[in-house]
């Protein structure tokens, strides 16, 4: 197994804000303690090409106060996050002559991220909601991340970023498969009705988001697929596209109801990175299990999508020039005013979702052949088979959504 | 431009580099795109629609761009930190 600072990132920010573990003042200390020290090395190491610039001011600010904030609090030596950072701060040091200011610009970055999360979890505990060693944490925090706002970190220099290595001691990364297979399994059982028998409402944005976690998850399924099946199967992942091309000139039309953390949106973010991370790389004895997981939920995840985007209507809204014209009123188009969703302009969308959900099922099934003798129990099959035609059809009906809605991207392109 | 007018358009850049007609993002990308302009959305931006539309990186990094010039205490909100969070992430993922 191996890991890269780009995934060491990754899980640390799923550790404190993934919602799984709530973090304990002693561990909170401890990983803002070690936070202090790996900025004051990224910083001592250079963040720019000039001596003594901003960043590196900013860097070393910060670093000074997590390290006396992290001083504060008895820390716990076992935590999680302060080890997660000293991994980080370990790979830094073998990588110290590999990595470019922009590498380093973009760690301290997501570090200062890290430092404002662990500072507000010890600030939540009342007695030190006003500490003042916290708050100079979240100012500095702040700070560094407004300079990175101005000058984000340039993406052509982040190579040292996605070097591979073999896993660090003390780091156990999960199989990436199987961390998605999870995801998806929470964003299916976030899409069923809730327990008083209630569908959720989806924002636009959530159902865009899930789409695009669906397409990628179809993908990754397809590639997994054994290469002599030619089935309609292999165009699951297009369908799933098309419903997101469909859907892409729609956003939303009002505030979301909640101000709270967006778990849809989260769970399907993850879910990309990890299948991003997965691509490519074949996983060396992997049963196949966890895509069989993936391949299952797809055909009910967009069962329950169709259903969300018939409720837009009349929610979402988007500009009339970006749909194909023969959807949008033609004195809208001509005054390219932004028009409100009805049920006909979302009828490509459910079109591409009910292809996806037929070529999923195939695809579900296809996999269930092809890993049928380790099938675990809690992965089920379709009820119906899909047949091949029906398959090609879906495949079909999907195309052409897909052409409707490039074309009428480029139409909205040259007005 | 105003505070709540750069925010409103961040907001709106963000959007449509997740919404991504084009397909030309990668999946993480978009995913993070549309993270960082829900944050301004449910902290009560109104994404502004019109504008030239603009290749996603491009506009990731008007966005950032705007939101860098907000006055400090502005810039300290939650909402916008996250936002910045997820914008630079999404950022870093068209490499």
């Amino acid at each position: 197994m191996s890991t890269s600072l780009g995934d060491l990132a990754d899980d640390l920010e799923r550790r404190l804000l993934g919602g799984r573990v709530a973090l304990g003042v002693d561990e909170a200390a401890g990983g803002l303690h070690a936070i202090g020290t790996v900025l004051r090395r990224l910083a001592t190491d250079g963040l720019e090409h000039r001596v003594g610039g901003r960043r590196e001011l900013a860097g070393t600010a910060l670093a000074s106060a997590c390290e006396r904030a992290g001083q504060t609090w008895p820390t716990d030596p076992a935590g999680r996050t302060g080890q997660l950072v000293g991994i980080i701060g370990d790979v830094i040091g073998l990588q110290r002559f590999q990595l470019s200011c922009e590498a380093r610009w973009w760690m301290t970055l997501r570090l200062a991220a890290a430092a404002r999360a662990t500072g507000d979890v010890i600030a939540a505990d009342e007695p030190y909601a006003d500490n003042p060693y916290l708050k100079q944490v979240r100012a500095t925090s702040s700070a560094v991340q407004q300079l990175g706002a101005a000058g984000p970190p340039n993406p052509s220099g982040l190579a040292g970023v996605d070097t591979r290595f073999p896993n660090p001691a003390g780091y156990e990364a999960a199989s990436t498969e199987a961390n998605a297979a999870e995801e998806l399994t929470r964003i299916s059982a976030l899409l069923r009705p809730n327990p008083d028998g209630r569908q959720p409402r989806l924002t636009v944005r959530q159902i865009q988001s899930v789409l695009h976690a669906s397409a990628t998850a179809a993908e990754h399924a397809v590639r997994r697929l054994a290469e002599h099946t030619s089935e309609p199967w292999r165009q699951t992942a297009s369908a799933w596209t098309a419903a997101r091309l469909a859907l892409a000139p729609f956003t939303e039309g009002a505030t979301p109801e909640t101000r709270a953390h967006d778990p849809l949106l989260a769970a399907s973010g993850r879910l990309c990175e990890q299948l991003a991370r997965a691509h490519g790389e074949r996983a060396p004895g992997s049963s196949g299990e966890a895509v069989l997981v993936i391949t299952t939920q797809l055909p009910h995840i967009a069962r329950h999508l169709d259903l969300q985007v018939r409720m837009l209507a009349g929610r979402a809204i988007a500009r009339a020039t970006a749909l194909p014209i023969g959807e949008a009123r033609v004195d809208a188009w001509l005054g390219k005013s932004v028009i409100r969703a009805d049920g006909q302009q979302l009828q490509p969308t459910r079109q591409a979702l009910r292809a996806a959900e037929v070529l999923s099922s195939g695809l579900a099934s296809a996999m269930s052949q092809q890993v049928a003798h380790r099938q675990p129990p809690h992965a089920t099959t379709p009820r119906e088979p899909v047949s091949a035609r029906r398959g090609t059809h879906a495949a079909l009906v999907a195309r052409d959504v897909a052409e409707q809605a490039y074309r009428a991207q480029q139409y909205d392109l040259r007005l | 431009m105003n505070n709540a007018s750069a925010i409103n358009r961040a907001a709106g850049l963000l959007d449509a580099a997740g919404r991504d007609p084009d397909g030309v993002l990668s999946p993480a990308a978009a995913t993070r795109s549309l993270q960082a302009a829900d944050e301004l959305h449910r902290a009560g931006a109104q994404p502004v629609l019109d504008g030239d539309p603009m290749p996603p990186a491009a506009a990731i990094r008007e966005a950032l761009r705007l939101l860098s010039s907000l006055p400090a205490a502005d810039f300290q909100a939650d909402a916008v930190l996250n936002c910045v969070d997820h914008a630079q992430r999404a950022l870093a993922a068209t490499r």
